[in-house]
């Protein structure tokens, strides 16, 4: 029956038929044959919606849209240009801190290279960088968002594991802070070899009146961390807070908001948070065999028999996450896998932060994974160039982007060490 | 004023109000953090009620609009005339599993008729209902896209 379920989820996803959908179509035809009643369905859907944590996921989604709406991306932009502009490749610099700004306030890859590329790839084409060079490292940059906190990916292996948001959050800061140091040096490299264009140096003043009109936008992702770390709110009223925040700073601070676009930005982002959650409310569903079948008990013993080395089922896990993230969605790939493997990795002593970590740290450097990484495929439709190109430019990122997550992986206290320092 | 335009707006406007009604309630529960001496306990389970109903009416916009992620990578190897096939079986695969969730869910909320919520005391068939609204609003954003494929199909 087993085989059924999942023959039917695969040939429903090559057929292209959603995510969400084809979780819910195959459980339907398993119970259907199985024999089991069919109301199963729709409690087993509501179950998997209703629970507190996943009510800060729209809040998330309205606060960064609402921010995005009151032009922030031109405003982190401006103040990274002010800040690193004067670097030879300066342009370059400027991708991936403003996609380490703009991550606090988004929390997915793929609305990063959307949202700053457009901004940044033709920026960086009329400076003269090479198109290719200029969307790989558009996507290679935005995959900091999804670890760096407040992030989507983490609120949802949360749900899954029981485990803090808060902790999670900063299990993910140093991780991420690492990738965007590592990009950075490769981005060094190329533009020293390639001679890219550098701007003047600004003045104090210039960026320190960037600063200012950024200041605002960051200051939300600060209350949010802050918020939910010092146990002041929940994370669903950290997410409320944020939306409040970003209507008042919207409305009062950028004059950019009005009730014809906020309700345009509610409604966006309601529906972004619609298709999220039909996806959780079916992987409910699914997980929900798999338990009943004792998938992941079977799936750990099988590992197991195999080698019980820990960093052996570290480096399993980690190829079978990268070449699923390839392929599929974050948050999808994340609600299907996580709970099978995290109990794998409990069974070698990984601890359940650090593995979040690596899990998360694993699909988004799918992303950019040749040949069919999704932020690949957005980054090169901007940029107008063909896949194959931003895939060659963008190997010196994935590379170092993999050293990140083999030292992540070695090294548990890089995911641990704020986590214990600050709420233990 | 056709049905689809009317469901579309009712569907709009019930998103809307819902999601200020889940804002409001979660600053209240803020609010009362702070500033009463009592945090309502109503607050946990009516912010819960709201989401879902709001995700319940955005859900069949959301079909409408194209959010639902898939996977692109195999579809794209296919010929011409295998995705004509597979862009018109998709929408009635669509159509059969919330067909089949919309029909489930009515027992479900027959059984919720019977039980209350621990703090509104609202019968669960309220919450229920979400399941309900998400269900037929997707089955008939289906059951229109296939009809738009079928119109295709045949020119």
């Amino acid at each position: 029956m087993i085989l059924l379920l999942i023959t039917v989820f695969v040939v429903c996803l090559c057929f292209r038929f959603p995510i969400a959908f084809s979780l819910g179509l195959s459980c339907l035809v398993y119970f259907f044959f199985k024999g089991t009643p069919l109301v199963v369905v729709p409690l087993k859907m509501y179950a998997g919606i209703d629970v507190f944590v996943l009510l800060s996921i729209p809040g998330f989604i309205i606060a960064g849209n609402l921010m995005n709406q009151g032009g922030l991306t031109d405003k982190i932009i401006n103040f990274c240009n002010h800040l690193l502009g004067h670097v030879r490749g300066g342009l370059s610099y400027v991708n991936i801190s403003a996609s380490m700004l703009f991550a606090g306030i988004s929390g997915t890859a793929i609305s990063d290279t959307a949202s700053l590329g457009a901004v940044m790839i033709p920026a960086m084409k009329k400076e003269g960088y090479d198109s290719d060079f200029s969307c790989a490292i558009t996507a290679a940059s935005s995959t900091v968002g999804p670890i760096i906190p407040p992030s989507l990916p983490m609120i949802i292996a949360a749900t899954l594991s029981g485990l803090s948001v808060g902790k999670l959050f900063l299990a993910g800061a140093i991780p991420g802070l690492l990738l965007g140091l590592g990009l950075m040096l490769v981005a060094y490299f190329v533009a020293k070899k390639k001679n890219y264009p550098k701007h003047p140096k600004s003045s104090l003043l210039q960026i320190f009146k960037s600063f200012t009109d950024t200041f605002w936008a960051l200051l939300m992702t600060l209350i949010i961390l802050f918020g939910i770390i010092g146990g002041v709110f929940t994370p669903t009223e950290a997410s409320v807070v944020a939306v409040l925040y970003a209507l008042f700073i919207g409305t009062f601070v950028y004059k950019k908001l009005n009730l014809k676009n906020i309700s345009v930005v509610i409604l966006d982002s309601m529906k972004t948070t619609a298709s999220l959650m039909i996806l959780v409310g079916f992987a409910n569903l699914f997980g929900f065999i798999l338990i009943t079948e004792q998938i992941p008990q079977r799936i750990s013993e099988q590992i197991l028999l195999w080698t019980t080395n820990k960093y052996a089922v570290l480096l399993l896990i980690n190829l079978l996450l990268i070449l699923v993230g390839t392929f599929m969605e974050t948050i999808a790939a994340l609600l299907i896998l996580f709970p099978i493997l995290l109990k794998v990795a409990i069974e070698v002593d990984v601890e359940p932060i650090h593995f979040t970590v690596i899990a998360v740290l694993n699909l988004i450097i799918g992303l950019t994974t040749p040949p069919v990484g999704v932020c690949l495929f957005v980054a090169s439709s901007i940029g107008k160039t063909s896949i194959g190109k931003v895939s060659r430019a963008g190997l010196p990122f994935l590379a170092v982007s993999l050293l990140v997550l083999a030292l992540v992986s070695l090294f548990p206290e890089l995911s641990l060490f704020l986590p214990k320092l600050i709420m233990d | 004023m056709s049905f689809k335009i009317f469901l579309s707006k009712f569907l709009k406007y019930g998103t809307l109000m819902t999601s200020l009604g889940f804002v409001i309630t979660v600053s209240l529960q803020i609010f009362a953090r702070f500033f009463l001496s009592d945090v309502p306990p109503w607050t946990e389970e009516a912010s819960r009620i709201l989401f879902i109903y709001a995700i319940a009416f955005a859900s069949g916009l959301a079909y409408r609009g194209n959010y639902f992620v898939f996977l692109e990578a195999f579809y794209a190897t296919f010929s011409e005339k295998l995705k004509k096939i597979i862009d018109l079986i998709s929408p009635l695969l669509s159509l059969v599993l919330f067909g089949f969730c919309a029909y489930y869910t009515l027992p479900v909320i027959e059984m919720g008729m019977d039980e209350y919520s621990p703090t509104l005391q609202v019968i669960m068939a309220v919450p229920f209902l979400s399941i309900l609204i998400l269900s037929l609003s997707l089955s008939y954003f289906s059951f229109l896209s296939l009809m738009n494929k079928i119109k295709f199909w045949k020119s």
